[in-house]
C-alpha cells in the first residue's frame, strides 16, 4: 500500500517533538529535516484527506501540541505530499519565507471575535411596503425592492465598519496584528482575528468581555486560542515543484 | 462551561475549520478543500471557545480514536 506524507507544521530542526504525539489515522509525528528547518509530517495512506471533524481535530491536536512544544507555524489542512523528498523540495522551495514566518509569529498565538446581529434583518419590505409595491407596474417594482436592498446592505456596512473601528479600538492594544472582514455574511457584522503575545492573553480576554458587555446589540464572540493559521504568509500562486531536486541538509 | 452541548462543539469546529482549511502554510499549490454551504451557526450563543487542548480539559472536545486525545504516550 502506497505511504504518503501529511504535514502538520514547519519548525526550525532544533525544536522538540513530542514522543507518542499520534497524527491523522494513527501514525506517530515524525521531522523531515531540511536544513535548519524540520517538518512535521505523519504516514497517511490516501493523498486526499477529507475536512471531517475527526481529521480536523486531529490536525489541530498535532499542530498545537506542537506549538505549545516551541515556535512552529502551522501548515494548511489536507497537505499531503507523494514522499520526503517532496516535502524536502516543497520546503526548500519556501525557505525565507518559513524562516521570515517563525520568526514573526512562531511563537505567537491567534484569537477570533466574531460580532454578529442580535437581531437578523430579514430585509422584508413590511406591511406597508408590501402595500406600496402592490400598486406598481412589475418592473417598478422589481427595482424599487433592489434599490431597498443595495440601501440596506450599504447602512448594514457602515454600521459593520464602526463596529470593526470600536473592536480595534478596545482590542488592538493587546495584540500585535489584526485581520478582519466586514460584512462577510449578512448575518455577521465582522469577523476578526488578532495575533497575540501569549503573556497578554488574559488582558485582551478582559478587553474582550468589556467590549461584549458594552455591545448589547451584538452577539460577540471570542474563540482561541489558536496556532496563528491567519498570519502566515499568504500563498501567492500554483506551485507544482514537480521532479526538482531536493537542495538542502541530511533528514 | 463545564457542561459540554453539542451546540458549544458544533460552533468550535465550525471555528477551526474556518481556519484550518482556510489559513496556515501552503505547501503544495494545488490543495483545494471545498466546505459546501459552512456557513456559520454562531446565533443566539455567547459561548467563549477554546483550544483543542483547553476544549479537552474542560470535555468539550473527544478527541478521534482515542478518549486520551493526540499525545498517547
Amino acid at each position: 500500500m502506497p505511504e504518503y506524507r501529511y504535514v502538520y507544521s514547519i519548525m526550525t530542526r532544533d525544536a522538540p517533538l513530542l514522543e507518542g504525539l499520534k497524527g491523522i489515522g494513527g501514525g506517530p509525528v515524525e521531522a523531515i529535516w531540511c536544513g535548519a528547518l524540520a517538518a512535521a509530517v505523519s504516514a497517511v495512506a490516501q493523498p486526499e484527506i477529507p475536512p471531517s471533524a475527526d481529521n480536523v481535530l486531529r490536525h489541530e491536536a498535532v499542530v498545537e501540541a506542537l506549538h505549545h512544544g516551541g515556535p512552529s507555524v502551522p501548515v494548511r489542512f489536507g497537505t499531503v505530499l507523494p514522499d520526503a523528498d517532496a516535502v524536502r523540495r516543497s520546503v526548500t522551495l519556501r525557505r525565507e519565507q518559513l524562516m521570515e514566518d517563525l520568526a514573526r509569529v512562531g511563537d505567537k498565538q491567534e484569537l477570533g471575535v466574531t460580532a454578529l446581529w442580535a437581531e437578523r434583518d430579514e430585509g422584508d419590505a413590511g406591511p406597508e411596503g408590501a402595500e406600496e409595491l402592490q400598486g406598481l407596474a412589475s418592473g417598478t417594482r422589481y427595482m424599487l425592492a433592489r434599490f431597498r436592498e443595495h440601501r440596506r446592505e450599504a447602512e448594514l456596512r457602515e454600521r459593520a465598519a464602526g463596529i470593526r473601528r470600536d473592536m480595534d479600538r478596545a482590542l488592538l492594544p493587546h495584540a500585535l496584528d489584526v485581520r478582519s472582514l466586514v460584512l462577510p455574511s449578512p448575518g455577521i457584522a465582522v469577523r476578526a482575528t488578532y495575533l497575540i503575545e501569549p503573556g497578554r492573553i488574559g488582558r485582551f480576554e478582559r478587553a474582550f468581555e468589556e467590549l461584549r458587555l458594552g455591545c448589547p446589540e451584538l452577539r460577540m464572540l471570542l474563540t482561541g486560542p489558536w496556532p496563528p493559521y491567519s498570519f502566515v504568509t499568504p500563498f501567492r500562486g500554483p506551485a507544482r515543484e514537480a521532479a526538482r531536486p531536493a537542495v538542502c541538509g541530511s533528514g | 462551561m463545564r457542561t459540554a452541548t453539542a451546540e458549544t462543539t458544533d460552533v468550535t469546529l465550525l471555528d477551526l475549520l474556518d481556519r484550518v482549511v482556510d489559513h496556515g502554510v501552503v505547501l503544495a499549490g494545488d490543495i483545494t478543500i471545498s466546505v459546501a454551504d459552512v456557513d456559520l451557526i454562531y446565533l443566539g450563543l455567547r459561548a467563549v471557545l477554546t483550544s483543542v487542548e483547553r476544549a479537552r480539559e474542560l470535555d468539550l472536545v473527544a478527541l478521534p480514536g482515542s478518549t486520551e486525545g493526540a499525545l498517547d504516550a
